[in-house]
């Protein structure tokens, strides 16, 4: 009852006032950069969207991976699986629209074909692939078992775009905040911000999810209904096919 | 504030996007949920 409560309201309103003082932070309360100027502001919301990027992809992987392993195979991991894999979708397509807005003041250019940039665009289409390969139709357990081998295959791009700024030369600046190599002597207000920013938009992460992962219950809970309607219905009673255009 | 075009369409476009498909995740359950209710009259094929 009290996780029920929650998770209707408690959690959505927190997000949004999160979200809300992460806006004032970032384009109020933080200082510009002493290089990038004003242009820095987009940081508060590229990096942010970035991590939930790979959090929702680590969901994704995890549940899949329960859901392959005889042990703990059960629909809801699956039902999981795709339901954090659309909002990580959603969350890459934003970390290039938002990366692409703070180049363009800060590189001269909108795109490049930088590492992080790629790997970055071929995880994207690795995850729009595995959202078509879950439409596709198919007996359930079956749709399930290759929805979670590709989804832990195309987990393995998450980890290349992470160290792609190390393993290759980039224009994309190498990871600062932990690195413990580097001293960013980050401004204490703009390291704040950041990390109100990653955790304003874990808990929209979170709400999301919830969301996603009941109309994925809803989808599935419907697609058995009609299964068993159809397996019901005797087959003279079931409409006909629409005969096919006869070819001239 | 220099850069404001891009920041104002960064913050824009991230909230309109993000709320965009808060919604759409919600009106989808709702129409679902609304179809269950009446007990799927066509069979829940449409």
């Amino acid at each position: 009852m009290m996780t029920a409560r929650i998770g209707r309201a408690v959690l959505p309103a927190t997000a949004v006032l999160s979200l809300a003082v992460l806006a004032w932070l970032a384009l109020g309360a933080t200082p510009p950069d002493a290089v990038q100027g004003d242009a820095q502001r987009l940081m508060y919301l590229h990096v942010p969207v970035a991590w939930l990027a790979y959090l929702a992809y680590g969901v994704t992987a995890l549940a899949s991976l329960l859901y392959l392993v005889p042990r703990t195979r059960n629909r809801r991991w699956d039902l999981l699986a795709g339901a954090s894999a659309e909002v990580g979708v959603v969350f890459t397509a934003l970390t290039i629209v938002d990366g692409s807005l703070w180049a363009r003041p800060v590189w001269g250019v909108w795109w490049t074909w930088d590492a992080r940039l790629v790997t970055t665009a071929v995880l994207l289409f690795l995850y729009l692939g595995y959202l078509a390969l879950r439409r596709v139709p198919g007996p359930a357990d079956r749709r399930a078992r290759r929805s979670a081998v590709v989804a832990l295959i195309a987990f393995a791009d998450v980890p290349v775009v992470h160290l792609s700024v190390i393993w290759w030369r980039t224009l994309h600046q190498q990871p600062t905040v932990l690195n413990p190599e580097l001293d960013p002597q980050i401004h204490g207000i703009m390291a704040f911000t950041l990390l109100w920013g990653v955790l304003a938009f874990t808990l929209l992460y979170a709400v999301l999810l919830r969301h996603r992962y009941r109309l994925a219950r809803a989808e599935a809970e419907q697609e058995e209904r009609v299964l068993q309607l159809a397996l019901m219905t005797p087959p003279a009673t079931r409409p006909a096919a629409a005969a096919p255009e006869p070819v001239r | 504030m220099r850069d404001l075009g891009y920041i104002l369409a960064g913050y824009l476009l991230t909230g309109g996007a993000v709320a965009g498909y808060a919604l759409s995740v919600r009106l989808r359950l709702r129409r679902l949920t609304r179809r269950a209710q009446r007990g799927f009259p066509d069979g829940g094929l449409s």
